[in-house]
Parts: C-alpha cells; structure tokens; sequence
C-alpha cells in the first residue's frame, strides 16, 4: 500500500465513524426512552429530574450535545455511563477483549472448518459422498447463530454436558488474572490449567458464531476451488504427477482464495454483530452482553461508545481483508 | 531386441456423449527414440485423442473401444495408476497449446520450472536453482536470474512458452507431447519455437509427439507424419515423402490449399467437396469391413 492510499483509507475510515456516530447519536434522541426514568425513584420530584438532566446535558439542544459528545470523543473521552456509573472506556476496555478474544476464535475455527470441508469436497468431486457433504452444508448455510446457540445449550446443557454453558471462567481462577486477554494471557503464562478452562468456556459460544462462517466458507471456496481445478495449469501439474491434494493445495487455493476472502471479512463483521445476542446466551462477559444491558437501561453513552468500537472493527476489518488480498494476489504487490 | 518407444496398435475410441460415434478408427502408428513425430489433422481429426491417450487424460466420456497403446512395451491404458503418475512428469511430458494459461498466475517461474527437478529427480538448493538457471539459458532467455523470480504475468507470450518447453525438457524425459505449442503465439514467435523445440529435442534425444493441424509447421520439425481425418489414418510416411510424393487426394489437397509463399497474391484452395465425398467413402467402407470380419 502507497503512503497516499494510506492517507485515503484514514479519512475514509475518519468520514465513516462520523457518521456512525451522528446516525446513533441522532437515532438514540428520536425513539422513546429516558435515560433518567430508568434511574430515578418513584419518589423524584420533578426538581429531581431536571438537575439529573442538566448533570448529564440532556437538556440542551440537540446539535450542542452532539457537538460536545463529539469534541470529547476525539479526546477519547467517552463519557461516563449513566447505568453504572463508569467510565465508558473503561467499561469498553474491560469487555472488549473477552469479545476480540471469542471472535478471533470463532474465525480460526469457521476457516479452518470451511477450508478443511471445501477441500475435502473438491477431493471427493463426482462421487456420492460430495453430493451428501452439500447437502449438509446447504443445512448448515440455513441456519443462524443463536439458533445454533440455543441447539448447543440443549445439547450441551441438557444430553452430553461436557462443556461449561455461561461465563468466560470458573470463578475460581478469576484471581489468576491481569489483563482482561485471558486466552493469551494463559498462554503466555504457560498456566495450561487456566487455558483449559478458558478454552472449555469459549468452545460453545465458538460453535454458535463459527459454524455458519464455516458453511459460507465452505460453499464458496469449494466452488472457487472446483473452478480452478479445470484450468490448463492444474492440469499442466497433474501431468508433473502431483498428487490430487497437492494440486488442490498449491496449485489451486490461492487463485481460488479471493472471493472467500472477501467474503469472510463480510462474514465477520456479522459474526461480530452475533454476539450481541450469543453472548447474552451463554452470559459471556463481553461487550455484545453489555450492549444489551446498556440498550435496556437507555445508557446513552454507553450505547455510543459501544457503536462506536464496533464500527472501528468494522474498518480495521475490511483494511486487514484489503491487505491480505493484496499480498496473495502477485498482480498486485509485484507491478 | 528393445520395442519401440511408442506402439500404438490398432486403437479404436468412441464417444460416449455422441452416440458412441468412433473418434479414433483402427490407428496404428510407432515412434522410435529421438524421433519428432507430426499428427496433423482438422478439428475432430483425433490428433487430440491420442495426444490424450498418451498422457493419461482422456476425458470419462471416450471409451477405448480396442487396441493397445504400449510405451516401451507398457500398456498405458491398463496401467495401474500410480505406476502412471510415476511416469507422468518423468518420462512422459506436455507442451502445452496456451502459454498464457498454463502457468499458475499465483506461482514463480522458479517454482513452475523445478517442480519437475524436485518431484521426479530430488533436486534441492543450489543445485536446483543452477539447474533451473541452465535451462532458462538452453531456452535462450536472457536475464534467467529474473526471470526466475518473475510471476507469469511479467512475461510475454513468447516468454512463457520458451519456459513451459524448458519444463518440459527439464526432467528428462523420453517423450515430450507438443499440443500445438505454437497455435496461441504471434506468427514470428512461432518460427522460434519450433526451432527451439527441435534444438531441445535434437540435444536431449528425446522423441516429440507434434500434434498440429498446420502442415507446414509439420514440414519444418518432423521427421515422420501420420495424416488423421475422422479419427482414420490417411497417410503416414516421412515429412519428405508425404509432402513431396502425396499418395491420397486429400494429402494432395491439404498441400495445395496451402499458402504458397512462392507465389503470392494466389489465392488459397480449399478441399474441393469431392474428396470429402471419397473419405467418407472410405471410412464407412473400412468400418463394415472391420464388422463382417
């Protein structure tokens, strides 16, 4: 990437977070709620209320709040949450990483299935066991995540309970930890107990939000790769005497892998937006959970801080899926 | 006394998808070591058939309806496969028709050329790359260090073809099939080519299967022709006798109708319709024969 399509993709990313912004902002002031009704006790007198307003500014005109808000943001301060009374980063900060920390596993595990699934597809064409494989697959690309995450408490929670069903650890290794990364941090510690059970807590929101992706990835890059099992350079290389695998691996994947790149990066940006509901359903602590809570209570800022972050992964996302494509694609890195 | 590197015996296809319509009648052809064999025919002609035959890709749908196709006294098509692949890339190799699509757009020119040397001979390291160097050098490209570090799109069509010959040669193998190497390239490329391929056949004795449609590319490369039309032999002989003495019309057609550069500004001949009337004559004549006999 060129200094300048740098400088470009910044503004792009700058111009896109601004209007993230106003639209949540502006769209969080027009529908019913109050912020302070959740707060207050029945016995506030409307004294009471309009100081609690002024104390959090809600009583002045709209494009003033925003204007404010916004000056703040780009200070990096984002406020304080009105539902419980911190600071919205730091609230960010804390829940973030448990969220980062399942999708990036729900990623490796959706690649590495969808992968494993296409090739294995592309291997066994024309025979009837490939005709079977996407027919479940087809199953498979039907059905959402917090479907699977309801099928996986059933399963799990109630015929073969073999994983933990809610939070990100037992509670008695919480003290183990300093950072709030406590896969890597585990890790790094070489505290294989606690990587254990972290691991067992992850593995069933994992399935929830990886098993789709696994199915898209499967369903497009067996395509892309049964397509370029057909072009005279594979053929050329059969006729070196590679094996089938070998010619899926290396002949074929890289001039098929674009499409399902691309897509994938789509694909994780919903799966990102799935946690909101799969987190609340197996209670894991991170940041999809708390958008709930803070869209129950009216917690306006957090609510925005919260869109926010997500619209930046959004953007680090789609720059990531730009820079591996143009790294596997020699068209493009080499003149 | 050793067999001949080639024998095709009596071989006879059809296909499967247009009514089991033959696509190779009865063929019989043989190639000694070192010698560059034509298969010139039109489009349907089955030049392509046995081009495929040999190299162990005939498409599902082309029964082999009789006869034997031995490679040093192997039966190619009762092979087990995996004595096949052993041969595949060693001893039996491709040029391939399109330069532009046989090399992968996502791999090295190094890596397309060595695969050969590493597979098939073990090559690693130094000895590999200096190995790919000479070959880069025996196809006559300048600057081979580059080269080999170039992805395909860096080169011209000429370019890549001179590489995929290099490939082809690299293994050592004993029979290199050209897929009409030169019908992709631009006119004057393809005087280079088929000098090149003839150089690299003449220095590696190593026998060529030509497949062309393009009689005057087989007058300057082959030693020996065999002339298909409907997947019959029409002719076969040497170069010198079949384009100087023609024995069939329809050899003598094919000479005439093409380009004289002797005498330009003549206009080109086509077959006239009476020597197709005869062909078929003769094919459906030979096939009731084959069944009454």
């Amino acid at each position: 990437m060129t200094l300048t399509s740098v400088i470009n993709r910044l503004g792009m990313a700058a111009i896109t977070l601004f209007g993230v912004g106003l639209v949540v902002f502006v769209l969080l002031r027009v529908v019913p709620g109050d912020p302070i009704a959740m707060m207050i006790s029945p016995s506030a007198t409307p004294a009471d209320i309009a100081a609690l307003r002024a104390h959090y500014g809600l009583d002045l005109p709209l494009p003033e709040q925003f204007f404010i808000w916004l000056g703040n943001v780009v200070h990096l301060d984002f406020g304080t949450s009105i539902s419980l009374r911190r600071g919205v980063l730091q609230l960010i900060g804390e829940r973030l990483p448990a969220t980062l920390e399942l999708t990036f596993a729900a990623l490796v595990f959706g690649v590495l299935a969808g992968g494993i699934v296409a090739v294995a597809g592309v291997l066994l064409r024309r025979t009837p066991l490939e005709a079977a494989m996407d027919f479940v697959n087809g199953l498979f690309l039907a059905v959402p995540d917090f479907v699977w995450a309801l099928v996986l408490v059933l399963l799990v929670g109630v015929l073969w309970p073999i994983f933990p069903l809610s939070g990100r650890l037992d509670p008695v290794h919480a003290s183990d930890f300093m950072t709030p990364f406590y896969l890597i941090e585990s890790i790094v510690r070489l505290n294989w107990t606690d990587t254990g059970d972290v691991l067992a807590h992850l593995v069933m929101p994992m399935l929830a939000l990886g098993l789709p992706l696994a199915a898209v990835i499967a369903r497009t890059l067996k395509e892309a790769l049964s397509e370029a099992m057909v072009q005279d350079y594979v053929l050329l290389a059969r006729l070196k005497g590679m094996s089938e695998l070998r010619l899926v691996l290396q002949e074929a994947l890289r001039n098929a892998v674009g499409p399902t790149l691309t897509l994938t990066g789509v694909q994780f940006t919903f799966m990102i937006g799935g946690t909101v509901i799969v987190e609340r359903i197996f209670a894991f602590p991170g940041i999809g959970n708390m958008a709930i809570d803070a869209v129950v209570n009216r917690d306006l800022p957090l609510i925005q801080g919260i869109v926010l972050v997500f619209g930046a992964l959004f953007i680090v996302i789609n720059i990531a899926v730009d820079l591996i494509a143009n790294r596997l694609n020699p068209r493009q890195s080499h003149g | 006394m050793t067999p001949p590197l080639v024998a095709i015996e009596a071989l006879s296809a059809s296909s499967v998808r247009d009514g089991n319509q033959p696509v190779l009648r009865d063929v019989s052809l043989k190639l000694e070591r070192g010698e560059v064999h034509g298969l010139v025919g039109e489009s349907g002609a089955g030049k392509s058939t046995i081009a495929k035959a040999l190299l162990g890709i005939l498409p599902a749908t082309i029964h082999v309806t009789g006869g034997w196709l031995r490679f040093e006294g192997r039966d190619l098509l009762t092979l087990p496969h995996g004595e096949l692949r052993a041969l595949r890339g060693r001893d039996i190799t491709l040029i391939p028709q399109d330069p532009q699509t046989a090399l992968n757009p996502a791999r090295t020119i190094e890596a397309q050329l060595t695969d050969g040397l590493r597979m098939k001979l073990g090559l690693r390291g130094a000895a590999l790359r200096d190995r790919a160097l000479d070959l880069l050098e025996e196809v006559q490209i300048r600057d081979p260090a580059r080269v080999l570090g170039s992805y395909p799109h860096q080169l011209s069509g000429g370019m890549r073809q001179r590489v995929l010959i290099a490939a082809a040669f690299a293994p050592g193998p004993k029979l290199v099939v050209a897929d009409e190497p030169t019908t992709a390239l631009d006119v004057t490329v393809q005087k280079e080519i088929l000098r090149l391929i003839r150089r690299m056949q003449e220095r590696h004795s190593t026998a060529v299967i030509f497949v062309t449609h393009d009689l005057g590319v087989v007058a300057k490369i082959c030693d020996n022709v065999t002339l298909l039309y409907a997947g019959k032999v029409i002719e076969a002989g040497t170069t010198a006798d079949l384009i100087e003495r023609p024995q069939h019309p329809y050899t003598k057609a094919l000479i005439a109708a093409g380009p004289r550069y002797d005498r330009p500004g003549q206009g080109l001949e086509p077959v006239p319709d009476s020597i197709f009337q005869l062909l078929r004559a003769q094919i459906a004549g030979s096939a009731e024969r084959t069944t009454a006999s």
